[in-house]
């Protein structure tokens, strides 16, 4: 159990600077997932806290304690890597306890009786005789994972560890992960590239971007309140459409131009400081509903140019004033390419984004009901039934 | 099927042949390939096989003079010439001595490479490709670049007529390095990563995962060695006199020796086969690590 | 940014590679720079006192028309090393290539040679073709030839390019056969659709893809030639008759530990040493220009 606190961390390699001077405080206990494009610095700022790369400057501290110049070994992390890191000419279980003498102060008898348990918590008692290459992908995985549990490390780092898995085994062992984080709540430090990832199994996520940490906030509150264009975009699927507008403040309130409609915005912090000025509007595609032919006031016109059924939703690409804009119909809209159709914002879900900077200026949601950082949603359990 | 495979199938295949239950279907498969091309393929193999099926065939006779084809029947004479060859002429002193030699060298060569390379790939330490490339370099320096220096320094250091003489200058190996250094390049970097985080010690990893993950690799590097080693010739025939001399410069003193009595070939083929029967054995039971590790040379 | 180098301490890197480092030197660029340096010597006789000359040991080579003679033999002797072994072996290798039954069974009938000692090479072909007692003699002299290599240079020279290219197919075969194998299936297949004859598809479609290798078996079958021959000629030959095999390495040998003449034969070594340079600066420079064929 520990408590793990970045600092102005930077990475440089010669003249690449992989991580920018980061800040993260990875609380007791807590599953923190890091997602960000590949070359974000993730993976990097994962391998600053094992100890396989040093800092170039700042600090990473474990229960405030230093661990610049520590060696890796004496750190009590365990890492879980993306292609497992399973010696072939071993089987399981010399897998699992290969390096664990050294790395931990449990005698053999210890160690057995340590891998016995962790086989049967992972259900892989009958395959600890089997060498890697008589083992599936998820298999492996899971023989990797029972490596960093018998340790009992004060932390578990792991890097994409899901990302060689097909999907199906994918979403299993996401679930399973979940699960086992419930029931041993050793602090965790997961990277991936993976949103829907990052979302299902953080109680807190951090996004990265260009070796800097964008946002950090519990996976709703990342959704519903970007902190800027670039998490709005990242995050969610299909992504956020963005389009360029003008701010204009009227009597009935401030509205966001655009060649294709003006919509009125409710009022909310920020607002008044774009208004007069240019925009970036964010509304996500399933915010965006087909609108009735009496709809009022606040629907616009787009042109349908292709449709893509989903199965559970069909997908429109629109067009609005020169603009590319998505849109999620239900599933058996009778909504062909060259239609044209009406389209309604939830008033509730528009986001204002500085257009040179990228920062969000204005959520309408925040005018109704102020953000609450620490009434945030917490994770409700990830293995449902649909998923086993 | 690839290459290997097709090797590593020979003895299933042959089985099949011999058990004769696919013969027709052999026929109709060989008719497929083209009559013409087997029978092309077979004459130029046999005539690469024709000098050695020669030498074996004087090797078992009592006199080696033969001077025509119909001369080429096996005799009875065999056990006596080896037995006269290895023992009377005392050629397996020879055979001894390029075994010592060939086997000092695999053995120095792979120690001194493997702890090379583990430096090489596994270290974070300034320099290191400039090492490696000094490394490589060597391969344009061999025996004959060097030869009359090192004539002087080897007689100087007074090691003339010594294994060491003709050990320790093969022991730097640029080939060995090279190929190492390609497989464990090949080795996924997170088991490094993983043992770092255990606390696992460079030499212990190379001793524990290293090696037995490269056991294919180290064995095709070790005929290649070996074969290398055994059919050196110059420098053993220039460094030693005849009590370390290695099997290749022992033909021809056997050769002299027998030459007082009119079964000199015989003798001498006798040691020809005998001279060439240790790196043969060992390619055709090690083919498959052997071209394994070839194609990693290529590189 | 995954690494291999994990390890981090300097004088630990500094063990490991001593042995190597120290035997590369100590056994191999220190003998080589003193080659250089004794090249520009006179070294007396037996008394092994060296005076200075400056570049006159290499005059001596460029008036030295025994010498001039040993290149000229040497380079034709490679040439005809390098066309005989890779011509005969890709033939070998294509055939080996193209049939099913049997494949594995030839393949290592054509590589065994690898294993060949050189000096048994040179003894079993002294034997089949001596011009008195061989076994083949008899046979080629039926066709009119006189077979008389103790005393007709040209016999002699043709007779070690026998010997060179037969141990050498080992090599090449294990190579091109690689590298055959690595053309992908359908390029035969569209070729044989095309109705592209055999030989046609192993000169235009084959030769072309395995040009990266046959490059580097070009430069390994010429350095073979210059350096790995010594045992041919010192069994067969002596360099003889007349010099007509006395390659730039029996040469060095002789000139050394025959006649003591230290200081040309380091001046030898050392004109060895930049056509080594020279080719393996060329195999880099063609490997790299063919480099996206792969292979």
């Amino acid at each position: 159990m520990a408590r793990i606190t970045l600092e102005n961390v930077r990475k440089e390699y010669g003249d690449v600077v992989a991580v920018r001077g980061i800040d993260l405080e990875v609380s007791d206990g807590s599953f923190v997932v890091v997602v960000g494009p590949s070359g974000c610095g993730k993976s990097t700022t994962l391998r600053l806290v094992a100890g396989l790369e040093s800092v170039t400057d700042g600090d990473v501290r474990k229960d405030g304690e230093s661990l610049v110049g520590v060696e890796p070994k004496d750190r009590d992390v365990a890492m879980v890597f993306q292609n497992y890191a399973l010696y072939p000419h071993m089987t399981a279980r010399r897998n699992m306890t290969f390096g664990a003498g050294s790395a931990t102060a449990f005698d053999d008898e210890e160690i057995e009786r340590r891998v016995t348990d962790a086989a049967e918590l992972l259900d892989i008692e009958d395959l600890l005789d089997r060498k890697p290459e008589a083992l599936s992908g998820g298999e492996r995985q899971r023989v990797a994972l029972g490596r960093a549990i018998i340790r009992d490390p004060d932390v578990f780092l792991m890097d994409e560890p899901l990302s060689n898995l097909d999907a199906k085994l994918r979403i299993r062992m996401r679930a399973e992960l979940a699960k086992l984080h419930e029931e041993l709540r050793t602090t965790t430090v997961y990277v991936t590239h993976d949103q829907t990832e990052a979302m299902t199994l953080g109680d807190e996520v951090v996004v990265m971007n260009d070796g800097r940490v964008q946002q950090v906030d519990s996976p709703q509150r990342l959704y519903d309140y970007p902190a800027n264009r670039f998490v709005a975009e990242f995050i969610g699927d299909p992504a956020m459409n963005t389009l360029d507008v003008t701010v204009e403040a009227g009597a009935d309130g401030a509205r966001a131009v655009h060649p294709g409609f003006r919509l009125p915005l409710p009022d909310g912090d920020g607002l008044d400081a774009a208004a007069g000025s240019g925009a970036v509007l964010g509304v996500r595609p399933e915010d965006l509903s087909l609108a009735d032919a009496d709809s009022g006031a606040d629907a616009f016109e787009a042109t349908v140019t292709v449709t893509e059924p989903l199965g559970d939703s069909l997908l429109l690409e629109c067009r609005v004033g020169g603009d590319r804009l998505k849109t999620q119909a239900s599933p058996r809209s009778d909504v062909g390419a060259g239609d044209t159709v009406a389209l309604t914002p939830d008033p509730e879900r528009l986001h204002l984004f500085d257009p040179d900077s990228g920062e969000a200026v204005y959520h309408s949601a925040g005018a109704t009901t102020a953000p609450d950082r620490d009434g945030r949603a917490t994770r409700s359990p990830a293995t449902t039934p649909e998923e086993r | 099927m690839t290459l290997l495979e097709t090797i590593v199938d020979v003895p299933n295949r042959a089985a099949e042949y011999l058990s004769g239950e696919r013969t027709g279907d052999r026929l109709a498969r060989l008719r497929e390939d083209g009559l013409a091309v087997h029978a092309a393929l077979a004459s130029l193999v046999l005539l690469l096989l024709f000098p050695v099926l020669v030498a074996v065939i004087v090797s078992t006779k009592e006199s080696g003079i033969i001077t025509g084809l119909g001369g080429l029947v096996p005799g009875g004479n065999t056990y006596a010439n080896y037995y006269r060859a290895l023992v009377e002429l005392e050629f397996y002193r020879y055979m001894l001595n390029s075994l010592v030699m060939a086997s000092v060298v695999v053995v120095g060569k792979l120690v001194v490479s493997l702890l090379a390379v583990l430096a090489v790939v596994y270290y974070r330490v300034p320099y290191k490709d400039i090492v490696f490339l000094f490394i490589l370099f060597t391969l344009l320096l061999p025996v004959p670049v060097r030869f009359v220096p090192l004539y002087r320094l080897v007689t100087g250091l007074g090691w003339n007529n010594t294994v060491l003489a003709i050990t320790v200058p093969y022991l730097a190996s640029a080939t060995t390095v090279f190929v190492l250094r390609q497989h464990f390049l090949s080795i996924p970097p997170s088991l490094v990563e993983n043992a770092k985080l255990d606390g696992v010690g460079p030499l212990e990893f190379l001793w524990r995962v290293l090696i037995p993950m490269s056991k294919g690799i180290l064995v095709g590097v070790s005929v290649i060695i070996f074969v290398y080693a055994w059919n050196q010739y110059l420098w053993p025939l220039v460094i030693v006199g005849d009590d370390l001399q290695v099997a290749q410069v022992g033909l021809g003193q056997l050769r002299g020796q027998a030459q007082a009595g009119d079964v000199a070939w015989a003798l001498t083929m006798t040691g020809s086969v005998l001279t060439l029967l240790p790196p043969l054995v060992l390619l055709v039971l090690f083919r498959k690590p052997l071209l394994e590790t070839f194609s990693i040379q290529r590189k | 940014m995954a690494t291999r180098e994990v390890f981090e301490s300097r004088w630990q890197a500094a063990a490991l590679l001593l042995p190597t480092v120290l035997v590369s030197i100590v056994f191999l660029y220190a003998p080589a720079v003193r080659a250089f340096e004794l090249s520009l010597f006179e070294v007396g006789f037996g008394t092994g006192e060296a005076d200075f000359v400056g570049l006159e040991n290499y005059r001596t080579l460029l008036t030295s028309s025994e010498y001039h003679l040993s290149v000229l033999l040497t380079v034709l002797f490679a040439v005809a090393v390098v066309v005989g072994v890779m011509s005969f072996s890709l033939v070998v290798s294509f055939l080996i290539h193209e049939v099913e039954v049997g494949k594995g069974l030839y393949l290592v009938s054509a590589i065994w040679p690898y294993a060949l000692p050189p000096a048994v090479a040179g003894f079993v072909f002294f034997f089949l073709l001596h011009p008195d007692l061989g076994v083949l003699t008899r046979p080629i002299e039926r066709f009119g030839v006189d077979v008389d290599w103790f005393s007709s240079g040209p016999q002699a020279f043709a007779l070690i390019t026998v010997v060179a290219v037969w141990k050498q197919v080992g090599y090449n075969v294990i190579f091109m056969s690689a590298s055959m194998n690595n053309i992908p299936g359908s390029l035969t297949e569209t070729a044989r659709l095309d109705g592209v004859g055999r030989l046609r598809r192993l000169l235009w479609v084959y030769a072309p893809i395995m040009s990266p290798t046959l490059a580097f078996l070009a430069v390994m079958n010429t350095i073979y030639a210059f350096f790995g021959t010594f045992a041919f000629i010192d069994v067969m030959t002596q360099g003889g008759p007349a010099g007509a095999t006395n390659i730039l390495i029996f040469d060095l040998y002789r000139d050394a530990l025959q006649n003591f003449e230290f200081g040309v034969a380091s001046a030898k070594s050392v004109v060895l040493f930049l056509i080594v340079g020279g080719l393996m600066y060329v195999q880099f420079r063609v490997t790299e220009k063919h480099a996206y064929y792969g292979g």
